[in-house]
């Protein structure tokens, strides 16, 4: 009867350990991390936003050196010709020069302006993108958390099985393409 | 020579057989949901922000459908082949699409008003997104025809007076010069360059095969 009742405990004890290894298994929150600078940098959606965004500070640079060279070009002929000019034509010249400056200035004013703006725009929606598939990643994936790592070290240390970069940089970049 | 006449018979049974088992659509209902099967690849979406963006293919068939729905009094039957030709003529030499962007998300991420409205945080902003969305939408998007770029012929918003928290923009695409370009490129991906709502750039990528496999239409086919 003594035995009976011992491995009966035994027996109970033990599936009492199962169950609570079984349970915390299944509770363990998924965890995974990613390095953010690099989903960044590799993302197609930021490698083609930067370069829409190049393109256009081009064509912006294209319009400043016109009104640059304007500029230079009335400073030119006031300093060489300076002996040859009446009074009145260097108060014109003079005139010219100060308005074609503030031009020059106003557009540059305007035009840092707009690159932030167009910056913000083209990146800021890239990361928007990045962020938002990485969300739906994870529910797909059953990961309860993915940690962002950065270079000011908000994450000390992770073993490299928890580095999903590789994997959600395959599927971001193969959904941007689709 | 009956085993002639057997195995004639059997032959034409087969391709009887392969000709009835062949898919038709049978109305303008139909044809709906064949485009919108997602897996046929004429709809292509993204979600990210609170915004859903759906790309949608619109084949001639489609146009010369909701065309001939909308004359009051529809053809005669004897016409209707003749007057289906010739619209059918005046579609197939571009590619329709149509952009919907609407408000997505639950609970607290839900945006519960007009897509227009979202993120616009003064009358201003949300002036100068309706303006540019009802004029200058061909701005913001680019269609790839194996690398040829061309930009819409037509784009234009529908106008929904506020029945609908999303809006549709109906796009079309031709190449002036070279209208084979866009009709005969393999791979077509329209990219929608977004600083309306901020997301960032997106592709809708199509393939002409799946672009080009609609079933018979049969009742514009009398």
């Amino acid at each position: 009867m003594k035995k009976h009742l011992l491995l009966l405990t035994n027996l109970m004890l033990l599936a009492g350990v199962i169950g609570y290894l079984g349970w915390q298994a299944y509770h363990t929150p998924k965890i995974a991390y990613v390095r953010s600078a690099e989903l960044v940098d590799k993302y197609l959606g930021v490698k083609e936003a930067q370069t829409q965004f190049q393109k256009k500070l081009t064509s912006w640079k294209i319009s400043t050196d016109t009104l640059q060279q304007r500029v230079n070009a009335t400073m030119n002929l006031l300093m060489s010709k300076t002996s040859q000019l009446s009074d009145q034509e260097k108060k014109q010249l003079r005139a010219a020069l100060q308005r074609r400056r503030a031009a020059l200035d106003r557009y540059q004013l305007n035009i840092e302006k707009q690159a932030r703006q167009e910056k913000q725009k083209l990146l800021g929606g890239a990361l928007k993108q990045i962020n938002s598939f990485v969300e739906k990643y994870a529910k797909s994936q059953g990961y309860d958390v993915v940690l962002g790592t950065t270079e000011s070290g908000n994450l000390m240390y992770a073993t490299k099985a928890l580095d999903i970069t590789d994997e959600v940089l395959r599927a971001l970049n193969k959904s941007y393409k689709q | 020579m009956k085993k002639i006449i057997y195995y004639t018979f059997l032959w034409l049974g087969f391709h009887l057989l392969l000709v009835s088992c062949q898919q038709k659509i049978k109305s303008q209902q139909a044809l709906y949901q064949w485009i919108n099967d997602a897996d046929n690849g004429l709809v292509k979406q993204k979600d990210l922000d609170g915004i859903t963006l759906t790309m949608k293919y619109l084949p001639p068939e489609l146009l010369v459908s909701k065309e001939l729905q909308s004359l009051k009094a529809g053809p005669k039957k004897n016409d209707l082949k003749k007057t289906v030709d010739s619209l059918m003529q005046g579609y197939q030499n571009s590619r329709t699409f149509i952009l919907n962007l609407s408000p997505n998300g639950q609970g607290k991420k839900a945006f519960v008003q007009d897509i227009l409205y979202k993120g616009a945080d003064s009358y201003a902003a949300y002036k100068r997104r309706a303006m540019e969305m009802n004029f200058n939408m061909a701005n913001y998007l680019v269609l790839k025809a194996d690398g040829k770029e061309m930009k819409p012929v037509l784009a234009n918003m529908e106008n929904t007076y506020s029945l609908t928290k999303g809006r549709n923009i109906y796009l079309v695409f031709a190449d002036e010069k070279d209208q084979n370009a866009c009709l005969n490129a393999q791979k077509l991906d329209i990219t929608f360059t977004d600083k309306l709502f901020d997301t960032g750039i997106h592709h809708f990528v199509f393939q002409k095969e799946n672009l080009d496999k609609l079933p018979q239409v049969a009742y514009l086919n009398p």
